[in-house]
């Protein structure tokens, strides 16, 4: 079941996140804090990480950077509710808030089929496995 | 007389011959007593006529035996100021007489008694009895008197005579010092004490109107006390400043016999009296064309009104005194202008009727490099002063001079010494001495500096002209009703006009678009004479605007007055900034639209997601789920909303000012769409 690392600033968005993936089979490790979402890709192995661009502490894209740079196999899906130009800019898929659970269930599995030269070994199965 | 008698009647005869004779004898001695009584009172008669004559004669008559007076007449009495001729009997008529003049006469007495040659006639000086001087002429002859010889003197008064000898003497000694150039002061000082010689009492003083014509400065007063003399130097003239003071002011003479009583002198009579000074005659010295040059005066120490000879003095002294101070003057003059020709920038020659030089001033030195000890006396045409078109174009000039005829100046190249040229104007006039044409005065002003600056003037012109002209700002003058008097090509092509003349007939107060804008510039050329980086909108000739940045300077020359400036078209960089204000608060709603989004994007997020949830928990069909539907509808409406707004951010052109809003931008619009 792959690990789905959400971040985002905003407490709802996290637990309408959190809700719609968790509904559809993914674990979710959700926080506010990007420091201490790089504590938890320490800690563990993330397939993803969902994070919102524009965050107090840290940007999202500054968040991805720094976690690739120890665990470059990780996806990176970013949302904005801002125009998406940074995030374009930053050459990750992204999604545009607002969006649904279905949108976003899509572009997360979307983005978890890519391949990876840094992949781990994937996953058995969607989410619809899990 | 006795006739001779007969012999017989002898006796008788000789005794009657006796009687006879007696009695012519009686009758002759009576008719020579009576002769002798006739001739005695022929001489008596004769004495009496004699004596007649002498007592009445106007001529002095005396007899001296050396020296010694044995007869006088009254005449001479009163010549010399004696009460009767009787009291010069027996004085000696050497007394009378100077040491110089007593030899003389000595001398010629001697020779008269040893029958040599001596003047009948002489002149001499006498003193009088009351120590006066008279001078006298004389005319001697030796005559017996009482038997001896003696001197008859006949004597004539020539005192007169000799004055006013002496004075035409003493004039004519004045006109050679003024001749001869001495200075005025001591000529007026000379002129003074002449006139004093010539009169007893009388002290002389002459002063001066001053250059403003209304004050009297000191001229010459040898003998008027100092102190005196100072305090009328510098009088201002009046109807009632003493005698000179009035006599300059009413230009006619003013007697003061009195000064103690004189009303004129009312201001000054103090003064004049401390100094012992009691009458004062004045005259005006006026000039030729009758303008007063000052005063001449006789003071006297005792009361005193002029007579005749004082009035003669008085009309000699003025008429040298206005000679004096005019020859001065005239001489200041003559020595003004010789040294105006000395210092002159120009060169001053003067050439004779032959062309040959008479004069050559300094300057004429200086720019041929000729000293004119080497140019006078040589004709212009040999000195090879002047190139040959110069040459021939002065003798041309020169002779129609000559006849008379006006030339205007005319422009000469010399040859100087040292072979350089200069360029020259000359500038002919006729002299004329006694009515004929004595020669040519001619100036040579030095134009080379004149000729740099008429073509540095040309080329400045030339440069303005091309400046006016090409210049790529607009260039106007208007007048002061705002009429366009003159402007460039590059205004013509701002403003829309074919060419600057098809502008003529255009007011100025016509091209704003907003009059306001003339009057806040007019206001501000009110205070300042020079407007910059005025900015107005101008009307084109097609009626179009255009921005233009005006520089403007308000000009006056005598009463008239213009207005003169550059006008800048900066309808581009008007549009620039428009677009760049436009663009800025463009931004600015970007900004704000893109924040906007944000904030609503993240609940929107929520809202869509959880109403998605509710949705799928509720039965199909069911009334509540309807409600989502709609609840979620309306979200999707608001995301479409922010979906526009996103967009806003990615307009990264500038738009034009008078496309108005992009659609993009206008909300309400493009929700419309």
């Amino acid at each position: 079941m792959p690990a789905i690392l959400v971040v985002d600033d905003e407490d709802d968005i996290r637990s309408f996140i959190q809700a719609a993936l968790e509904e559809r089979g993914y674990r979710v490790l959700a926080t506010r804090d990007p420091q201490h979402a790089l504590r938890i890709a320490t800690q563990e192995p993330i397939h993803l990480l969902l994070t919102d661009v524009v965050m107090p502490l840290m940007k999202g894209t500054e968040l991805a950077r720094r976690l690739q740079a120890f665990s470059p196999s990780t996806r990176v899906l970013l949302m904005s509710a801002y125009t998406l130009l940074e995030a374009t800019a930053s050459g990750y898929t992204n999604l545009a808030k607002p969006f649904t659970a279905d949108t976003l269930a899509e572009r997360v599995q979307h983005v978890l089929d890519q391949p990876s030269p840094f992949a781990r070994p994937r996953p058995q199965g969607g989410p619809s496995d899990g | 007389m006795a006739k001779p008698g007969r012999a017989s009647r002898k006796t008788r005869s000789t005794a009657g011959g006796e009687l006879h004779a007696l009695r012519t004898r009686a009758a002759a001695l009576a008719r020579r007593a009576a002769a002798l009584r006739v001739a005695q009172a022929a001489l008596r008669e004769s004495e009496a006529r004699y004596r007649t004559l002498s007592d009445r004669s106007i001529q002095g008559i005396c007899i001296h035996r050396d020296f010694i007076i044995l007869f006088a007449n009254p005449a001479l009495a009163t010549m010399f100021g004696f009460e009767s001729p009787e009291a010069l009997l027996g004085l000696d008529l050497r007394r009378a007489l100077a040491l110089d003049e007593r030899t003389r006469l000595e001398g010629y007495h001697a020779a008269r008694l040893h029958g040599e040659a001596a003047p009948l006639r002489y002149e001499c000086e006498a003193t009088r009895h009351d120590g006066t001087r008279i001078w006298v002429e004389v005319m001697a002859s030796i005559v017996s008197w009482a038997g001896k010889p003696a001197v008859l003197g006949t004597v004539v008064d020539i005192t007169a005579r000799k004055r006013v000898e002496g004075l035409a003497a003493a004039q004519v000694r004045v006109l050679e010092m003024i001749g001869s150039n001495v200075p005025l002061p001591r000529l007026l000082e000379e002129l003074t004490r002449t006139i004093e010689a010539h009169a007893d009492g009388m002290l002389a003083s002459i002063l001066l109107l001053d250059e403003d014509g209304l004050h009297l400065r000191h001229g010459a007063a040898p003998s008027l006390p100092e102190p005196y003399v100072r305090a009328i130097d510098g009088i201002a003239i009046g109807p009632s400043v003493g005698s000179c003071g009035t006599a300059a002011y009413l230009r006619e003479p003013t007697v003061a016999s009195k000064i103690q009583c004189d009303p004129r002198w009312a201001d000054y009579r103090d003064l004049a009296l401390a100094h012992g000074l009691q009458a004062c005659w004045s005259t005006p010295i006026t000039s030729a064309d009758d303008r007063v040059l000052g005063t001449f005066a006789l003071y006297y120490r005792e009361p005193r009104e002029p007579g005749l000879w004082e009035l003669k003095l008085i009309e000699i002294a003025t008429r040298l005194a206005r000679i004096a101070i005019e020859h001065h003057r005239t001489e200041e003059e003559r020595a003004s202008l010789a040294e105006l020709v000395r210092e002159a920038p120009d060169a001053i020659v003067s050439v004779d009727t032959q062309g040959r030089f008479r004069t050559f001033n300094p300057a004429a030195e200086r720019m041929s490099g000729y000293r004119a000890g080497e140019i006078i006396g040589t004709p212009f045409s040999e000195v090879g002063l002047l190139d040959a078109p110069s040459l021939a174009r002065a003798a041309h000039n020169f002779q129609r001079a000559l006849a008379g005829e006006h030339r205007h100046p005319s422009e000469l190249t010399i040859v100087r010494k040292d072979g350089s040229l200069l360029p020259l104007e000359a500038n002919l006039r006729l002299i004329r001495r006694d009515g004929d044409v004595a020669g040519m005065q001619v100036t040579l002003r030095d134009v080379t500096n004149r000729r740099q600056a008429e073509a540095a003037l040309r080329a400045s012109a030339e440069r303005y002209r091309l400046l006016f002209e090409r210049n790529l700002a607009g260039v106007f003058r208007v007048g002061s009703d705002g009429r366009l008097l003159e402007c460039n090509p590059a205004l013509a092509q701002l403003l829309g006009y074919p060419s600057p003349e098809s502008m003529r007939a255009i007011n100025a107060r016509d091209l704003y678009v907003d009059p306001a804008d003339r009057q806040r510039l007019l206001a501000r050329l009110q205070s300042d004479e020079t407007v910059t980086n005025h900015e107005v909108r101008w009307r084109r000739a097609d009626s179009t605007t255009v921005w233009v940045l005006l520089n403007v300077r308000q000009m006056v020359e005598g009463i008239s007055t213009w207005r003169e400036g550059i006008a800048i078209d900066i309808t581009d960089r008007k549009r620039a900034e428009e677009a760049a204000r436009e663009a800025a608060a463009l931004r600015t709603v970007a900004h704000l639209a893109n924040a906007a989004a944000h904030e609503i994007n993240n609940p929107l997020t929520t809202v869509i997601g959880r109403l998605d949830m509710l949705a799928q928990r509720l039965p199909d069909g069911s009334k509540e789920r309807d409600l989502v539907a709609k609840a979620r509808a309306a979200s999707d409406r608001i995301r479409e909303m922010v979906t526009r707004m996103h967009q806003i951010t990615r307009i990264e052109y500038l738009i034009g000012p008078d496309e108005g809003l992009p659609p993009i931008l206008d909300l309400r619009k493009s929700s419309d769409d």
